[in-house]
């Protein structure tokens, strides 16, 4: 698993060297948590919740005209996730379960590019190898006074990797639109899971009765809305001087 | 490590994220006031709130003598915990617990009301599947605190 995640981080910094252009963008993310565990009395009352993203996004137009273009990118963006819910479990008090989660998402997309006016329209759509940093998770009885249950923070306690909660590497489908603009770009784009990333997880959610090696399904769903500045890295155009 | 964990407090600064647990905190504030001026408990410099119940006259435990106790402990939910004829070295208890026994003489009978700052402190207690047991921030009302037996070293 370190060497692939090492051979796309080296891809992911080493291509763009070659890109036409160059573009910095930042903006908001809602992440939508769909997790589900094999026990029938168990339910999950879900909140979408707000993050952020950032990061920087290379591009290549391989056919183009005046009016249309495709081309592929790659961007490499640091990702704030966050989920909340509310959880059931037969007699017990609701537990509030929070977290925050970071990853670092590098999709890869193909886009056709539509020339209107003075304005470019984007389409993209392609795969998303997210790499997750670190996170935090905590629950507490949801109730007026919050009594705590367990938090992850406190314990100091590792969310990724082999023996933990999560799986280090999420695979997702990103798909989008964007607008350029005189350099600025405004994008708009859902990222789907579509493995689950969640194991050994002794207590789910710290329900102690349900114990470990039930099945458990956890993956997210990101909105992003962008917001950036294209550079060409193909350096300015000719300068022609008038007689 | 350092640095990565510097970035992501910033991130968390930045976003204004409040504290964990901070309303169970407040609770137990509040409930370290309320149980001190319904029992109508003395404070000593530390903080700990106490009242004597009864005064034994026998020896005085040190920080490394061996002592049999009975408490039974209540937190601001109501959860209680109780226990009997405890036998363990006096630096093994709550730093609360311990300022309390070395006050007191065998046989002495102690109400005491610990702030979460002389018991489990920010990090609470845990069971082996890591949930808490005494969450942090936990103040502790001990109803009764009974000094049986005392073995000094």
């Amino acid at each position: 698993m370190k060497k692939i995640i090492c051979i796309l981080l080296f891809i992911s910094i080493s291509i763009p060297f070659w890109g036409q252009k160059l573009g910095i963008q930042a903006g908001y993310s809602l992440t939508n948590t769909f997790a589900s565990i094999d026990k029938s009395s168990l339910s999950f009352n879900r909140k979408p919740v707000s993050g952020f993203t950032v990061g920087p996004i290379f591009s290549w137009d391989f056919l183009n005209n005046q009016e249309r273009a495709f081309g592929a990118d790659i961007a490499l963006m640091f990702n704030m996730r966050n989920a909340n819910f509310v959880i059931t479990y037969k007699e017990y008090t609701p537990i509030a379960f929070k977290q925050n989660l970071y990853y670092l998402d590098i999709p890869l997309h193909a886009y056709y590019k539509q020339k209107i006016k003075n304005t470019t329209l984007i389409m993209f759509l392609g795969p998303s190898f997210n790499i997750g940093l670190d996170g935090s998770n905590y629950a507490q009885e949801n109730t007026a006074i919050q009594k705590p249950i367990f938090n992850s923070k406190i314990d100091q306690k590792e969310l990724f990797g082999k023996d933990n909660t999560y799986k280090r590497l999420e695979i997702g489908i990103d798909l989008g639109i964007a607008a350029e603009y005189k350099n600025i770009l405004f994008k708009a784009s859902y990222m789907q899971g579509v493995n689950n990333v969640t194991q050994n997880a002794a207590t789910p959610y710290g329900i102690e009765e349900i114990g470990s090696g039930i099945k458990q399904t956890y993956m997210h769903g990101v909105f992003s809305f962008c917001i950036g500045y294209t550079f060409d890295l193909k350096g300015p155009k000719e300068k022609t001087y008038s007689k | 490590m350092k640095l990565k964990n510097f970035f992501f407090l910033s991130i968390l600064f930045l976003f204004g994220c409040k504290e964990n647990f901070e309303v169970w905190k407040n609770y137990n504030e509040d409930y370290l006031t309320t149980q001190t001026s319904e029992y109508k408990l003395n404070t000593f410099d530390e903080g700990l709130r106490y009242k004597i119940i009864f005064q034994g006259k026998g020896a005085t435990p040190k920080q490394n003598s061996i002592v049999k106790i009975n408490y039974s402990a209540t937190l601001c939910d109501g959860t209680t915990c109780t226990s009997l004829d405890t036998v363990d070295y006096v630096y093994n208890y709550p730093i609360g617990v311990q300022n309390a026994l070395l006050r007191m003489n065998r046989e002495s009978i102690w109400q005491l009301c610990i702030p979460y700052e002389l018991a489990y402190g920010v990090t609470g207690t845990k069971n082996t599947y890591g949930n808490y047991i005494i969450p942090p921030y936990s103040t502790i009302f001990i109803k009764r605190l009974e000094l049986k037996e005392v073995v000094n070293n």
